[in-house]
């Protein structure tokens, strides 16, 4: 093939005009396999980062949809949402275990599911008694029980609207946790809930575990605290009381005493109307047959007269339903599955650890978003450029042109020899500058990345500035409403600092988000692989291709006799 | 050049005065640029022989390099054939015809100025597509003896070359693919007339020596003189256009 060789020699022979389009080509395929990385290694991050990972999610109750229908259908005399309907509606269109069952199904992607229930008790006085840090006297605790357990139903409203922000299973907030009695029950379904304990992750210091089947004894855990403090062992009994009903006992047996991992109070962000059994030491663990043994578990309810009289029926147990999954794409699965199994577009699927790593991508998408403008902008400029370096190439080369047409040479191989001599460039400026954006597009998109970190930073400062703290967002507000409305002024200081103490450990809401996004994906890692060369020898052979082509359409329109009858 | 190829060229010219059958043939040709434009040249008509070194003469203006556009295949006529063989150029492969069976020496050489000699000489070859016996440069070589230029012209680019060196880099081009036909168009306008003589008795010797059918354009009456047939072209106003005699 003279027309190969041809060209080859062509490449020596105009050396500066090569040189410059090798430069040219570098520096588009530098920025553009630079571009890609970061596009790739965002694509990456969002579809992998979260493939074998455990997911947990939760269906919850869509307040906010209800509330608006319901302020719409409400007459239009009073802007206000009609609440007591929309209190009866949520009531009503509370989930049951079995219609969190119906969707636990591994069709669905579901990989495991778990429930924790939680309910409350009071103490009976000479039995056991309570730990209780505002060092309130505990003879009132019946009235306070029943008066808080008004309280619980508020707050299971609100507990709902944190499931909403997406509740991560190991830090549950208080919002979930029914405010009222001297005691929290609560039962697990199996051993993964007690890992997922909504007061942390705990340790037996003596005893272990009750088994999930029901047994007669009422096997149940009491922590450390509360066993020194009442004097307790494995093996002993003690009673506590029903909160509506204190005349109504239940005996309980301990088989195990359990220390909390982490600090017993500030997995509790109770406001100074939490009573004792906010206090994670007072916090009796137990199976969920148990619970249901001592007819307190969510099917079951009770009716609880609030301070001014009014009695209202509640459910006798907060039930915390979560579905494992274990990765991103099982969670979408499921996402999708349960929508058209027939859940009602009044729940929401949310997941703790999926909104919290799409918070934290957020400078990462607009890198992504910049590298994929960049590349587009780049791609765009350089095919311009090229082309125009062609058509400057063969205008200059156009008695060229004729004398090989002239002497026989076709229109087509003119042109391939064009083409072979811009494929040998292109390809020699590709290389280069996949090599140079292989060396440097990790530091580059870092910095690139930083910059976009520190933008995201200066947005977060100013809203700090704005609102004089974090912007907040579900569970966060409802401790600070909560605490509006305060009570005793005497323990509301020491609840406060209480509460200000769990402010960091505090799960969900925007605020969470953030912090993690500033701290969570601040390195990219935009390495180069195969299939970014890949790509870029694809992006190589299509600028050759549109330059040959434009070069093509000009060979093809001279015409020897006219190209040397020009010149002579 | 051997003496056994001269002996199959001897045969190859008397097969030729037997038969008498021309290699080219221009038969009642007419071209205009535009067209309904002005004929440049009308319905000339004419046989090339092989073995015979023809001169065409005329004013300028006559349609002398139009003619020979028309010959070597880099257009078409308007009206009439170019026979090649008795095949018509308008219907044949005229890139290959350019490659193969023609040589041309242009009036301004047109070799590539970036090219050596030998790069320039060795294009057309590759271009023909030729096979050869010997090595291409070997030829290469034997060519520019041929037209009486130092080997050591060789690998020296087009640009430092004179005019009278170029023409006879052009010569040992066209010659390079073993063409039956050579056209020359003006080969000896700038030329001194020792050159000039040189020139013309290579011209002769392809044709006498090698059997090839020489067509040489020329305003020069010696050249005419030393041709064995001279072919005038005349500017015809009442035609439009050229008109052979």
């Amino acid at each position: 093939m003279f027309i190969v060789r041809n060209a080859l020699k062509n490449l020596w022979r105009n050396k500066g005009r090569n040189i410059l389009i090798i430069i040219v080509v570098a520096i588009i395929s530098a920025a553009s396999t630079i571009s890609f990385a970061i596009v790739q290694a965002a694509q990456h991050a969002r579809s992998s980062a979260l493939q074998n990972t455990q997911i947990t999610a939760q269906i919850s109750l869509n307040r906010n949809a209800l509330i608006a229908s319901s302020s719409k259908s409400s007459d239009s005399s009073s802007d206000k949402p009609d609440m007591s309907a929309v209190n009866k509606a949520m009531q009503e269109k509370q989930l049951t275990l079995a219609d969190y069952q119906k969707y636990a199904k591994s069709e669905y992607g579901v990989a495991s599911s778990y429930y924790i229930e939680t309910s409350s008790a009071a103490e009976v006085s000479g039995s056991i008694s309570t730990i209780d840090s505002s060092s309130s006297s505990s003879n009132n605790s019946s009235s306070s029980g029943s008066s808080k357990s008004s309280d619980s139903s508020n707050n299971s409203d609100k507990s709902g609207s944190g499931e909403q922000g997406g509740k991560g299973p190991g830090g549950d907030g208080g919002g979930m946790m029914m405010t009222s009695g001297d005691f929290s029950l609560v039962a697990f379904s199996s051993d993964e809930a007690i890992a997922n304990a909504p007061n942390g992750t705990f340790t037996m210091s003596s005893g272990q575990v009750f088994g999930y089947s029901q047994t007669d004894d009422n096997e149940v855990l009491i922590s450390k605290t509360l066993a020194d403090a009442n004097n307790l062992k494995v093996g002993s009994t003690f009673k506590i009381a029903n909160v509506s009903d204190s005349s109504k006992t239940y005996t309980l047996k301990v088989v195990g005493i359990y220390e909390n991992s982490s600090d017993s109070s500030s997995s509790q962000a109770g406001g100074p109307m939490a009573s004792a059994a906010n206090d994670s030491a007072n916090a009796i663990y137990m199976s969920v047959a148990t619970l249901k043994k001592l007819g307190l578990d969510s099917t079951k309810t009770l009716t609880v007269t609030d301070s001014q009289g009014n009695s209202r029926t509640t459910q006798a147990a907060q039930l915390s339903y979560t579905y494992v999954f274990s990765g991103k794409s099982d969670y979408d699965k499921f996402v999708a599955d349960v929508k058209a199994a027939g859940l009602s577009s009044d729940y929401t699927v949310s997941s703790m650890d999926v909104e919290q790593y799409e918070q934290s991508l957020v400078p990462f998408d607009n890198l992504a978003k910049f590298a994929k403008t960049l590349l587009i902008v780049v791609l765009s400029v350089g095919a311009v450029v090229l082309i125009i370096l062609t058509i400057f190439n063969i205008r200059e080369r156009k008695y060229e042109i004729g004398v090989l047409t002239a002497i026989g040479v076709k229109k087509v191989k003119v042109a391939a020899q064009f083409a072979v001599e811009l494929l040998t460039v292109v390809f020699v400026g590709l290389i280069i500058g996949t090599g140079i954006g292989a060396a440097t597009s990790v530091p580059v998109s870092n910095s690139l990345l930083s910059s976009q970190v520190a933008s995201q930073q200066t947005q977060m400062e100013q809203q700090r500035a704005q609102f004089g703290r974090d912007m907040q967002g579900g569970p966060g507000s409802q401790d600070s409403s909560s605490s509006s409305s305060s009570d005793s002024s005497s323990n509301s200081s020491q609840k406060d600092s209480k509460s200000t103490q769990a402010a960091p450990q505090e799960p969900g809401g925007l605020r969470g988000g953030m912090q993690k996004a500033s701290s969570m994906i601040s390195q990219v890692n935009a390495t180069v692989n195969w299939a970014t060369i890949g790509i870029m020898l694809l992006i190589g052979l299509a600028l050759t291709l549109l330059a040959s082509l434009t070069a093509a359409v000009f060979v093809m329109r001279y015409e020897p006799l006219q190209i040397l009858a020009d010149r002579s | 050049m051997t003496t056994t190829e001269k002996t199959d060229v001897d045969i190859v010219q008397t097969e030729h005065a037997q038969t008498g059958t021309p290699i080219l043939r221009l038969d009642d040709v007419s071209y205009a640029y535009a067209k309904k434009g002005r004929n440049v040249i009308s319905h000339i008509s004419r046989d090339f022989y092989s073995g015979k070194v023809t001169a065409i003469v005329g004013p300028s203006g006559a349609g002398k390099t139009t003619l020979l556009s028309l010959i070597s295949g880099l257009t078409t006529p308007t009206e009439g054939k170019v026979l090649f063989e008795n095949s018509d150029l308008a219907k044949m492969d005229r890139y290959r015809y350019r490659s193969r069976d023609i040589g041309v020496i242009f009036q301004s050489f047109n070799l590539l100025p970036g090219l050596t000699v030998l790069e320039n000489i060795m294009l057309t070859m590759d271009a023909s597509g030729k096979k050869f016996d010997r090595p291409k440069k070997e030829i290469a070589l034997d060519l520019l003896k041929q037209v009486n230029l130092p080997e050591r012209y060789a690998n020296e680019r087009i640009l430092h070359l004179s005019g009278g060196e170029q023409q006879r880099v052009a010569i040992a081009r066209a010659l390079s693919a073993d063409p039956r036909i050579i056209i020359a168009d003006e080969p000896t306008g700038n030329l001194d007339p020792a050159t000039q003589e040189d020139i013309m008795r290579i011209f002769l010797d392809l044709a006498h020596k090698q059997n090839r059918c020489v067509i040489i354009v020329t305003h020069s009456p010696q050249i005419a003189e030393r041709s064995d047939s001279v072919f005038k072209l005349v500017r015809d106003e009442h035609a439009g256009g050229a008109k052979g005699e």
